[in-house]
């Protein structure tokens, strides 16, 4: 993970419109612990990867803005991700960072839209429109929008001509329409050079950019197992990727070099498994991950051959422990169902030392897929023991409507752990279940 | 309704003296997922010594309502509550009422009475619940766990209440919506005033609609679609520029608006509100076609569900929330 910076602000929430089944404006309010329940196909894990998808869209040198290539968009085309209900071809984002003293960027919005060509081919979608808010440069407050110039067409390079308006301290300014290079979502500022107010405004935006490209790590919910063994090499992958790949080399290299990651995974794993993790030489160069009882130091045993649930767990608990050491201005990490293959009684703990993470005085910022009521009930159970602020942590209910878009409710809680609502009948299933094969028995016994 | 029933109860000559009555409690809240029922304390020894003098189905049943009612505490608790005790009669001090054996049964007997003006209200209810709660409401109906009774308009439904609140048991039972008659965001009507303030004073749940009248959460898609099936002919002609004209007012206008017999009606009433000066001043011609309302038919409207889509663009989406939520937990 990148060195956190002074004047980059974490991100408090995004976006999306008109973005897979979200037809109208949805926001997710980022704390550092934010939970997305929901039945299947309601849109989570499509308002989650929004994050990896943005993040690996920041300065890709090709040419269309989000970068299809991301493994969080699974292969999708640009209308893939362009909400099937509405005919436009457009999607709307916007990011709002952490507001401030000495904060540099507030808000940045665009709309990516897809044209088609003199002869009604598909062209790559282009940036239409983007503003960039409340930028703090020489004592004023400055905002920028721009909006492709229609007389224009797009051009194959990327580049293409925008209005531009500043707004200086309220004041407007219209200001030459002026040809524009996005590397991705990142509108480049090379050649505005003769503005130094926009060259500047660009330039925090690319920097604050960069910062959510480097940090925001996500975990999807198809894990694989860690390598039995691995050549270390020198240096571990800045990140984990999706499927949790590079959680041993990561490991490695900080036991290697000292640090404290390997201590807080292992403690997990102690107090709730009553095995230590360590880092095993198993050949010269070659390492593995393996756990061992508490009480027999002697064995130790190949994650890979321990139960499923502990592999799986591993890369999220890593995540977790490198979001903890990096605090506010660093990651931001998004994880799907980090609970998978876990025994339910190890959904609290797992929920737990999320709660720790968000409790730490600059917490990172977690954004968590889960179906679990095990993880639900840590969450509540913290914050009834004052483990957790319950300012901290926030649910959001996403549900898909009859006409097949979705939506999201946020649920918060107070300091007893009672949520503000509660969709009727979630988590209540098994119960229900219950009562109906009770009443059957009654009816079946003649009672 | 939340059940708490105090353990000495359990082993109470109360308990001895209707020992069917105590079954029959458990047996209501098995039947009727909307109550509740727990023992406190929760690791009281009378609560084994009572399952213990059960059959093994019985126990097995009983352990299940306690634990079904302990999860749901977790997350969706009843609002309204009754203590079970070993007392003779009601007693109704303190915020909590503390009822004998067999008054518990025969309120938890009760359906949640939703007191409501017309039958129109009715089709509303039924045509704006969210998605949230949809299946909640539907199923809640179906089985008469909630029952939608009409009191007439806002003075009858103020009778109405006073009526009803004379027994204290019928207050716990009770859930009253009714409009707000304001002609202007935040100012209800002084009949609207006092039937809030009856609710207050007497701890009724209830919902006061904050625009107008149920007509004014007729999202504008809705109102097109019923004047399409309605007067499919005079459309184009009579109706759109009316709906053309509605679609300019603000969001407090709309809210605001008589629906039933537009500005003429208020006019020959109590006298149109000042939210509209700026709009007869500035758009005459517009206004022109807002001088008749949509027929006092209008309510009609909601004879048919209208889609969530509609409802989140017309702003009303977050106070349904709250109504189905104080309903829905008022059971």
């Amino acid at each position: 993970m990148s060195a956190s910076c002074a004047r980059l602000m974490a991100l408090s929430s995004f976006t999306v419109a008109n973005y897979r089944s979200f037809l109208r404006p949805t926001t997710i309010e980022l704390r550092p612990l934010t939970l997305l329940f929901g039945y299947n196909n309601s849109g989570k894990s499509a308002l989650l990867r929004a994050l990896p998808l943005l993040a690996d869209s920041v300065g890709t040198p090709r040419g269309a803005p989000l970068n299809l290539d991301s493994a969080a968009v699974r292969g999708a085309s640009f209308r893939d991700l362009c909400c099937q209900l509405s005919p436009r071809r457009q999607i709307d984002f916007t990011l709002r960072w952490d507001q401030a003293e000495g904060a540099d960027l507030h808000r940045y919005q665009l709309s990516i839209l897809e044209l088609p060509g003199p002869q009604a081919e598909v062209l790559p979608p282009a940036v239409s429109e983007f503003s960039i808010e409340e930028v703090e440069v020489l004592n004023s407050t400055l905002a920028l929008q721009g909006t492709w110039h229609p007389k224009q067409e797009f051009q194959t390079s990327g580049q293409a001509t925008y209005d531009l308006f500043t707004s200086i301290d309220g004041k407007q300014e219209n200001v030459e329409p002026s040809p524009l290079e996005f590397r991705g979502i990142q509108p480049g500022s090379s050649i505005l050079g003769e503005r130094i107010d926009v060259w500047h405004i660009l330039r925090i935006l690319g920097s604050q950019l960069e910062h959510l490209r480097d940090n925001v790590h996500w975990l999807g919910a198809i894990r694989r197992v860690p390598h039995r063994s691995k050549e270390f090499r020198g240096s571990a992958p800045p990140k984990l990727l999706e499927d949790g790949t590079g959680a041993l080399e990561v490991l490695v290299q900080d036991k290697l070099r000292g640090g404290t990651l390997l201590t807080t995974v292992s403690a997990w794993f102690e107090k709730h498994t009553r095995q230590r993790l360590d880092v095993t030489e198993v050949a010269p160069r070659y390492y593995a991950l393996t756990l061992g009882p508490l009480a027999s130091p002697g064995i130790r045993v190949n994650v890979i051959d321990t139960g499923e649930g502990m592999a799986q767990v591993l890369p999220v608990l890593v995540l977790g422990a490198q979001a903890r050491q990096e605090g506010a201005h660093g990651s931001l990490i998004a994880l799907e169902q980090p609970e998978l293959h876990l025994h339910p009684a190890l959904h609290e703990p797992l929920a737990a030392f999320f709660c720790e993470n968000a409790m730490q005085p600059h917490p990172p910022r977690a954004l968590i897929e889960t179906h679990s009521e095990n993880f639900l009930q840590g969450i509540q159970l913290a914050i009834v023991q004052g483990r957790l602020d319950p300012e901290r942590v926030g649910v959001y209910w996403v549900q898909q409507l009859d006409d097949g878009s979705s939506t999201v409710e946020l649920i918060t809680f107070d300091d007893k752990g009672q949520p503000s609502l509660w969709p009727p009948g979630v988590f209540a299933e098994d119960t229900e279940l219950a009562r109906r094969i009770l009443k059957e028995r009654r009816a079946k016994e003649g009672r | 309704m939340r059940v708490i029933i105090e353990a000495p109860l359990l082993v109470s000559a109360q308990q001895a003296r209707y020992p069917l009555a105590l079954l029959e409690l458990f047996n209501l809240c098995l039947d009727q997922d909307c109550h509740t029922l727990e023992v406190e304390p929760l690791d009281a020894p009378e609560l084994k010594r009572w399952t213990d003098t059960l059959t093994p189905a019985q126990q097995k049943e009983i352990e299940f309502i306690l634990d079904a009612s302990a999860e749901r505490q977790l997350r969706d608790p009843p609002a309204s509550v009754v203590r079970v005790a070993d007392v003779e009669e009601a007693r109704w001090e303190g915020t909590v009422p503390r009822l004998p054996l067999r008054g518990a049964v025969a309120l938890l007997r009760k359906p949640l009475r939703v007191l409501i003006e017309g039958v129109h209200d009715e089709h509303f209810l039924h045509a704006i619940v969210p998605h949230f709660y949809r299946a909640r409401f539907e199923d809640w109906s179906k089985r008469e766990m909630l029952k939608l009774e009409h009191r007439g308009g806002l003075q009858n439904l103020g009778h109405a209440l006073e009526q009803e609140c004379q027994a204290r048991e019928r207050r716990l039972r009770l859930f009253v919506m009714f409009d707000s008659d304001a002609r202007k965001r935040g100012e209800p009507h002084s009949e609207s005033r006092k039937v809030a303030r009856f609710c207050k004073r007497n701890a009724l749940a209830h919902h006061q609609l904050e625009r107008r009248a149920i007509d004014n959460y007729i999202p504008e898609p809705a109102i097109e679609r019923w004047l399409k099936q309605k007067h499919p002919r005079e459309f184009d002609g009579r109706w759109l520029p009316r709906l053309q004209a509605f679609r300019l007012l603000s969001d407090e206008q709309r809210h605001h608006y008589n629906m039933k017999k537009g500005f003429r009606g208020d006019r020959e009433g109590a006298g149109l509100a000042d939210i509209f000066d700026r709009f007869l001043s500035t758009k005459p011609g517009q206004a022109a076609h807002l001088e008749e309302g949509f027929s006092p038919a209008v309510a009609e409207t909601f004879l048919e569900r209208i889609p969530d889509a509609w409802l989140a663009q017309d702003g009303q989406a977050p106070e349904l929330m709250e109504l189905f939520e104080k309903l829905l937990r008022a059971a």
